[in-house]
């Protein structure tokens, strides 16, 4: 029924859809990404993204400068121009012939000089050449191919796509190929492959963080709505003390607090845990709010009525009815976990280097430099935006979906 | 919390229909964007270009060809020349009464007039200048006070400042100071040598907690010199219990006080003269001799200064110094925000230019709104450090290091492998974007004076770096990728620095992944910066840790001392040696000792150098890159400027800067 009715609410298939679209790219993030999750390359530093154009060089003037002999030497200084939808991933080969396999132009280095003696190296597309992009290429090194969000790894050499060590270039020293759809960071890694591996932390640290923040909640709210009287009164003051507490403050405290021992992927639980223990408070009054109308109803009397045991009333009678609601909220709860893991990270107090999370590739943005310069580093957010928006869609479905009353009223002015 | 969930998913079905257009073009986007579809990437013709684009097009059609300019390259940076066509102006608020014959006359001329405003990171402690608490305190202090001598950043040499002259008796133990005649406090007291003893007594007061009194103490002895006044001469007196070469330098860190305001609290048992002047008191309190008065304090907000109305320099004009009006310093907490306040014109200034904006500051300067003054290589050093402490936790009997991991750090060759392996112009074109240069001491050659080229060095070669390690019969045995040890251990260790740092963080992550390729396995993990200085100073519970040194002024190595000697508290490998642990650390500690008796910078320079020598051949601590130096002016805003890669880079020489309308 709820399946049925569900399905009928187009926004909240979307959100369904692009959900699992993005579950899947995390646990193949591995598989589909053309690198390993921290392939550093200093020569590739911040180009461009090849999807949607490419960065190609104009000389501007030229500085002369002596060397230590005293004779004038003769640099050139670049301006580097990007051409939206110009170069990048392209379907012609090395001739100018059309392919239906997209290619990639290698990158060429340029040193720059400036008025003052100071150079920097510039990247751009050497259009002479083109390298075809191979699917299911082998890579030199072991990578990790499929995880779910993170755990159970499986490892190998095949990837989904990228450029065959064959196919490269070999003689020329300043050509630094790569594959970057979405360009590369600060430290030259792809950003497609720190994205991928990113959502794997950034999206399942709502569905664990979910998992304890309802299971205290449940089991709290059943508790103090199943026994009321002192038992609740002290359950929801401990609520309101922790809802009190400002959040946030409370995540850095907890934070500071973690011993620096644990490896990166215990710390990272570490952070779940600690949103959930400030997460639980308003579901398991929620819920608390429920059993207590719940308990007095009529098959609840009953199951007490037969000698039902406390635990088992509550457990198999009272509980398995707040399904439904237990299920929307999780589902819009979920969001903020994802934020709340953007901006521990974000601060410096969640996923640290080398690891990646959304939250923390979105740190890279904030400099300015980065936004003017670098626009496309921004794009974590997109995704981090995308999935928020996804469990909102999918999350007001369900509600409206679970919501009888809502249902009539529909079908009442259906009828009318 | 969920009130507001319900809140906005109510808002989101309001407008339905608009968000539902919104979810189909971010999901048919993203099909697009996972799968290089043939429609995605088509190469088409440069058709509908930006107008950010287009411009650049057009600019590049006005100018074909290429032009050709002469490299101009920054080597020294010039003390600004008087210009006697300048005007003179009105200064407000005006001087009183006339500059002492005996004035300080400075070769520049300027106009009067105008507010300077910058920003400083942070936020005052206090204003008291006997214990100058962070960083800024320090930087403020100059303004509303002034010291026997001053350290000129520009020249890079100790000038007069109150003291007039001063003589050295031939045993180099005892100098008289002659101090100015007719020097006024800011409320127009005369300034006299028994405040000068006054300001001494206070610093060597022992119940006082001040750094400043740390300089002037002999090694041994813990003896501080001997102050005396002499009326007649109007003279104060100073006899050392050593030679010390570096007696000036600490001198200058004494700021003068006013005698008559501050002598009730200079008590001989628990003196109160710290709790003066602290940044809850009434400005109007704090008189000083500097160029500027405290006019107003705004916590987390700003400092305001105004002209001291008794200053007592002078300019080759005769006019009375400083020419600005009002010093405004705005209180920022975060380098972004400053940047930003820059941008928008509301700071005059912007020193020490992070990498992260030097292309915006290039922008501005082509954009024609702001001068960037490159200043070189840059005084402060990026550096990585083993944990050699051999010691262990005196309450639980654990060693501070583990001792597999103490045995591989105390091995010369291994270090030296580290070394070799890592790539730092990798570092500098990731980190630094190109702008920093490698070095291989804790001198970066921006230190004309003390730079050693001869000293060890160490280039990136992961053959070399595998030869080392194989010597030493530590090699992947079990075809995992890392090497293990003579006995089968795996070679794996922690590297920490601190996460507010983003430049750290991919230094150091650059640096792991170097030495991944040598076959060692370094956990790099960033750590909040007080959690790294408590291991680093107490528990000593770390391996390996990347971290800086920021340069002193004056830059002269003898101020390092607890750095380089054993003794050190920051004597970052293994701290607060009782003796020295190794031969080669003895010697450094006795050539430092030899330094600080040797008055000849010559002499002292070829100590130094073999003290830089023994650090590059045991490579206790690996130096790593010095990033290059630069500082931001508004175009055409200050005359006089003098910039320096000194800190306080443009706002060390304040009372001769003056404001271009």
């Amino acid at each position: 029924m709820l399946w049925h009715r569900l399905r009928k609410n187009r926004l909240a298939m979307i959100g369904a859809i692009i959900l699992l679209v993005l579950y899947t790219l995390s646990c193949f993030g591995g598989f589909i990404a053309p690198y390993g999750s921290n392939e550093t390359n200093k020569y590739t530093v911040k180009y461009g993204p090849m999807l949607l154009g490419s960065f190609t060089i104009d000389k501007i003037y030229e500085v002369i400068d002596v060397d230590e002999y005293d004779n004038e030497i003769i640099l050139p200084n670049y301006e580097r121009k990007w051409n939206w939808f110009d170069g990048g991933i392209h379907f012609h080969d090395s001739d100018g012939q059309f392919t239906l396999r997209p290619h990639v132009h290698p990158l060429r280095e340029f040193q720059s000089w400036d008025e003052y003696g100071e150079s920097e190296f510039l990247l751009a597309e050497d259009r002479s050449i083109s390298i075809p992009i191979r699917f299911f290429v082998q890579r030199q090194e072991s990578h990790e191919l499929f995880s779910l969000c993170g755990f159970f790894p499986i490892a190998g050499m095949t990837h989904l796509m990228g450029l065959a060590a064959e196919d490269l270039p070999t003689e020329q020293a300043n050509l630094h190929t790569g594959l970057f759809l979405f360009g590369t960071d600060i430290l030259g890694r792809d950003l497609w492959t720190r994205i991928l591996y990113g959502g794997q932390v950034s999206l399942s640290v709502g569905l664990i963080g979910i998992l304890i923040s309802i299971s205290i909640g449940l089991m709290i709210g059943g508790i103090a709505g199943y026994f009321g009287g002192q038992v609740d009164f002290w359950l929801m003051r401990l609520v309101e003390l922790l809802l009190a507490i400002p959040g946030l403050y409370l995540i850095l405290t907890l934070r500071y607090a973690i011993p620096d021992e644990l490896s990166p992927r215990q710390t990272y639980l570490m952070i779940v845990a600690i949103l959930a223990i400030v997460g639980w408070a308003s579901t398991g009054r929620m819920i608390r709010g429920m059993v207590l109308s719940l308990r007095e109803s009529e098959y609840a009397l009953a199951a007490k009525a037969l000698g039902g045991s406390s635990a088992r009333v509550i457990l198999r009678h009272l509980l398995p009815n707040t399904a439904s609601v237990v299920i929307v909220t999780a589902t819009l709860y979920v969001p903020y976990y994802i934020l709340g893991e953007v901006a521990l990270s974000f601060l410096g107090f969640g996923i640290t280097e080398p690891d990646s999370s959304w939250g923390l590739l979105l740190k890279d943005c904030n400099v300015s430099e980065v936004l003017k310069y670098s626009p496309w580093l921004i794009t974590p957010g997109f995704f981090i935006f995308l999935a928020v928006l996804a469990y909102n869609f999918l999350g007001d479905g369900l509600r409206d979906a679970a919501d009888p009353r809502a249902y009539l009223g529909l079908s009442k002015k259906a009828d009318s | 919390m969920s009130q507001i969930a319900s809140h906005t998913s109510s808002a989101l079905h309001s407008s339905a229909v608009h968000w539902n257009l919104l979810a189909r073009v971010i999901f048919s986007g993203l099909v697009c964007f996972s799968v290089p579809s043939p429609l995605a990437a088509q190469p088409s013709e440069p058709v509908q270009s930006s107008p950010a684009i287009a411009s650049i097009d057009a600019a590049s059609d006005d100018d074909p060809l290429p032009r050709r300019t002469r490299i101009r390259r920054t080597t020294k940076l010039p003390e600004p020349l008087p210009d006697p066509t300048i005007p003179i102006g009105t200064p407000s608020p005006p001087f009183v009464g006339e500059a002492p014959d005996d004035a300080i006359i400075e070769n520049r001329t300027g106009t009067y007039g105008g507010r300077f405003v910058y920003a400083i990171l942070g936020e005052v402690e206090t204003f008291n200048p006997v214990e100058p608490k962070g960083a800024t305190d320090q930087e403020i202090r100059t303004l509303v006070f002034s010291g026997l001598v001053s350290y000129n950043n520009g020249s890079w040499h100790t000038s007069p400042e109150l003291a007039k002259s001063w003589q050295v008796s031939e045993d180099h133990l005892t100098w008289t100071f002659f101090l100015r005649e007719g020097i006024l406090w800011s409320d127009g007291t005369p300034l006299t040598v028994d405040d000068v003893e006054f300001s001494f007594q206070a610093v060597f007061h022992e119940q006082i907690a001040t750094s400043i009194r740390d300089g002037f103490k002999h090694p041994e002895t813990g003896a501080l010199p001997q102050v005396s006044v002499d009326h007649d001469r109007n003279a104060v007196i100073f006899t050392l219990a050593r030679i010390d070469s570096q007696f000036l330098t600490h001198l200058g860190a004494v700021s003068i006080i006013p005698k008559h305001l501050w002598k009730d609290h200079l008590q001989e048992q628990n003196p109160t003269i710290l709790q003066q002047m602290t940044s809850n008191s009434p400005p109007e309190l704090l008189v000083g001799s500097g160029p500027f008065v405290l006019k107003e304090y705004i916590p987390a907000e700003k400092i305001v200064y105004q002209r001291n109305p008794h200053y007592w320099k002078k300019d080759i004009r005769n006019q009375r110094l400083p020419y600005i009006d009002e010093i405004v310093i705005l209180l920022v907490k975060d380098l972004n925000l400053q940047w930003q306040k820059f941008e928008a014109g509301e700071l005059d200034i912007f020193m020490d230019l992070p990498a992260d904006h030097y292309r915006e500051a290039v922008a501005m300067e082509k954009a024609g709104t702001a001068d960037l003054i490159r200043l070189g290589v840059s005084l402060n050093t990026n550096w990585i450090c083993f944990n050699l402490h051999p010691g262990k936790n005196p309450e639980t009997g654990v060693p501070y290091v583990d001792e597999e991991k103490s045995y591989w750090f105390h091995q010369l060759d291994f270090r030296k492998a580290v070394n070799h392996a890592i790539d730092r112009d990798g570092i500098k074109r990731t980190a630094f974007q190109g702008r920093a240069t490698a070095i291989w001491s804790s001198v970066t050659p921006g230190n004309r004076s003390w730079f050693h080229p001869g000293v060890s060095t160490y280039p990136h070669s992961v053959e070399i770096a595998n030869r080392y390690l194989d010597g030493l019969g530590w090699k992947d045995k079990d075809g995992d990728g890392i090497r293990e040890d003579d006995q089968g251990r795996p070679i794996r260790f922690t590297l920490n620095t601190n996460v507010e740092n983003n430049l750290r963080q991919q230094i150091g992550n650059m640096i792991a992944q170097d030495l991944k390729k040598v076959g060692i396995k370094v956990n790099f993990k960033p750590q909040i910066f007080n959690d790294l200085v408590t291991s680093l100073r107490d528990s000593h519970k770390w391996d390996m840790i990347l971290l800086g040194w920021g340069s002193g002024v004056p830059p002269d190595p003898s101020n390092g001392k607890n750095i380089t000697l054993s003794s050190g508290r920051l004597h970052a490998w293994y701290p607060q040696q009782a003796r020295p642990a190794t031969d080669w650390e003895a010697r450094i500690d006795h050539l430092m000792a030899k330094m600080d008796e040797e008055l000849d910078d010559t002499v002292r320079k070829t100590y130094y150098d073999e003290i830089q020598d023994l650090m590059g051949q045991h490579i206790p601590m690996l130096y790593l890159i010095a990033a290059n130096s630069y500082c931001t002016v508004m175009k055409d805003r200050l005359g006089n400027l003098w910039p320096s890669l000194l800190r306080p880079q443009l706002t060390w020489n304040l009372e001769t800067l003056w404001i271009k309308q």
